[in-house]
């Protein structure tokens, strides 16, 4: 069926709970754009102009429904003095914790992020990405949350520790580590939103339910979240990169227009809860999919508008990337299955 | 205080999570003239059988089970000062996250319950080299190498210890294992990067070493 709304028509159909005329998809592909070019993932990713005709090179092939504007939110810790480490075969990752203990995290300074070339370079994508496609297809931007965000600098288990320490040792450490996080997300928000975004995703794999339970979301990750979205200028989906099932009603309550779900969390369920209130994407198993035929994601996108109507719903994988070991074609045939669903 | 009710209250301040506790029921037991060979193989491991099992079922969060292997962690730490000669390991094995990798929560945990089983355990810690691994492995003599992952990219380099102990001629006397949330996610991958075996969690890697090494 011929597509009637543009991409950017429909994922607003969406996320206003209305009927769009089929469901948004959005394979998410960080690195795939590298291929396109002929470069290395480290030149690739190093480079705004390069990120950013990837991603375009990527939605000329495809035509999926969205473009990516950061290469990966590991990003964000270059602006508290951590290095990135490249790999051939995957996004980068930390070159080393910043903080050696959890104390350490009162030495927190707050951190202006337009300041880091790395991360003026993401704003360079995006402003790419907003002269060729604004208006038109979603451009969406990306950082760690401001709970999650101290985890990668000392490392989950200094920040576990903390979080399960005495309260009069915690609290001071915790406050002071969080409103600094807090600060720079919102202010590396607002920027990639001035800079073209369109919507904000928030990773937050420390407070997924696979890390903690409902009662500790609730202590320590719900109120930094609300506080959070609140001043982000923009829509912002929360991403808890684990299961996020038992918390789903909260994460709707905190102003999120979607939530990306792992793929242990049953879509059907989910989507009792969310119809109507915040839109749900997933959740594909982006690592088996590696192995997956295009018939295999076929069936599994035929699952997924099952168990949601289509409604209330975009198509993509948990993580949410799709690595790079997955078929062009299986790639296609989440699309081409998306673009042919009809509502009932 | 006997073995069995040390046992209860032991379990009882891991489900709590009460560290605190955690250390004075170990010395309230050494202070009671309980054996401290028997507290290792009556009290703390009964107990981390029976959270691994909630895990299992999804009771416990990743970050409650490794702060009850903190609790265990300092316990056995104790104990291990208390007994009169130290136990002689079952066999080494060498542990560690892949390299670029700092999620450590699992490694942790595994080494925790490989400790607890007996084994003596060379933690190498975060984002370690294939060939650091290897190295340290032979080194110690270890029987086994354990590599955790939580990237897919950074858990199919680890293919390259297979490399490493194929050059070197170890295959036959160093053991293999992956474990992490690629190998979970997708219970074939361990094939791709060609190790002896992969484990699903700590209680699950405790048995597959004893499996591929032979040991009891």
């Amino acid at each position: 069926m011929a597509d009637t709304l543009t991409a950017l028509e429909r994922l607003l159909a969406t996320v206003t709970h209305k009927k769009p005329d089929r469901p948004p998809v959005f394979p998410v592909m960080l690195m795939q754009g590298a291929r396109e070019l002929g470069l290395l993932l480290e030149e690739y990713f190093s480079k705004g102009e390069h990120y950013a005709h990837g991603q375009l090179r990527l939605l000329e092939k495809f035509g999926h429904d969205c473009v990516i504007g950061v290469p990966h939110v590991v990003e964000d810790t270059v602006a508290f003095g951590a290095t990135l480490m490249y790999f051939r075969n995957g996004p980068p990752s930390l070159g080393k914790m910043v903080l050696r203990e959890a104390k350490d995290a009162r030495k927190l300074a707050p951190a202006d992020p337009k300041k880091f070339p790395a991360l003026q370079e993401t704003l360079h994508a995006l402003d790419i990405l907003a002269q060729n496609v604004k208006g038109r297809v979603p451009i969406i931007g990306a950082a760690v949350a401001p709970f999650s965000l101290p985890s990668l600098l000392m490392g989950a288990e200094a920040w576990v520790d903390l979080l399960f320490s005495d309260p009069a040792t915690r609290d001071p450490i915790l406050a002071h580590a969080l409103a600094v996080t807090r600060d720079f997300c919102v202010a590396w928000a607002n920027a990639q939103l001035e800079a073209g975004a369109d919507a904000m995703v928030l990773a937050d794999g420390m407070a997924s339910a696979t890390m903690i339970t409902r009662d500790e979301f609730i202590q320590f990750a719900l109120p930094i979240i609300r506080e959070t979205i609140s001043q982000i200028k923009g829509p912002v989906v929360w991403e808890g990169v684990g299961s996020v099932l038992p918390v789903i009603d909260l994460i709707a309550e905190t102003g999120a227009a979607g939530i990306i779900l792992d793929y242990h969390d049953d879509l059907a369920t989910a989507h009792k809860i969310a119809a109507g209130k915040i839109t749900l994407i997933g959740n594909f198993n982006n690592i088996a999919m590696r192995r997956w035929s295009p018939e295999k994601m076929r069936e599994e996108v035929e699952r997924a508008l099952a168990a949601t109507g289509g409604m209330d719903y975009i198509v993509s994988a948990q993580g949410p990337e799709i690595p790079l070991g997955v078929s062009d074609e299986t790639i296609r045939a989440m699309i081409e299955t998306t673009k042919n669903f009809q509502y009932a | 205080m006997n073995l069995e009710t040390c046992r209860e209250q032991f379990l009882e301040t891991l489900i709590a999570l009460d560290q605190e506790r955690g250390k004075q029921i170990i010395e309230d037991a050494l202070a009671a003239r309980l054996p401290p060979e028997e507290i290792i193989a009556r009290v703390v491991n009964p107990a981390m059988d029976d959270v691994s099992a909630r895990q299992t079922n999804l009771d416990i969060t990743l970050s409650r089970m490794y702060i009850m292997a903190r609790i265990v962690e300092g316990a056995l730490n104790r104990l291990l000062l208390a007994v009169p000669r130290p136990p002689t390991p079952r066999a080494t094995v060498v542990i560690g996250t892949a390299r670029g990798d700092y999620h450590g929560l699992g490694r942790r945990l595994v080494a925790t319950f490989m400790r607890v089983a007996g084994f003596k355990v060379v933690d190498l810690g975060l984002s370690v080299e294939n060939r650091q691994f290897v190295n340290m492995a032979v080194s110690v003599k270890a029987q086994a190498i354990l590599a955790s992952a939580l990237l897919v990219h950074t858990a199919e380099e680890l293919a390259g210890i297979r490399d490493i102990l194929r050059e070197r001629n170890l295959e036959n006397e160093i053991k293999f294992i992956v474990g992490g949330a690629p190998f979970n996610f997708d219970p074939e991958f361990w094939t791709q990067v060609r190790a002896d075996a992969m484990a699903r969690n700590a209680t699950d890697a405790v048995a597959t070493v004893r499996q591929l090494i032979g040991v009891g």
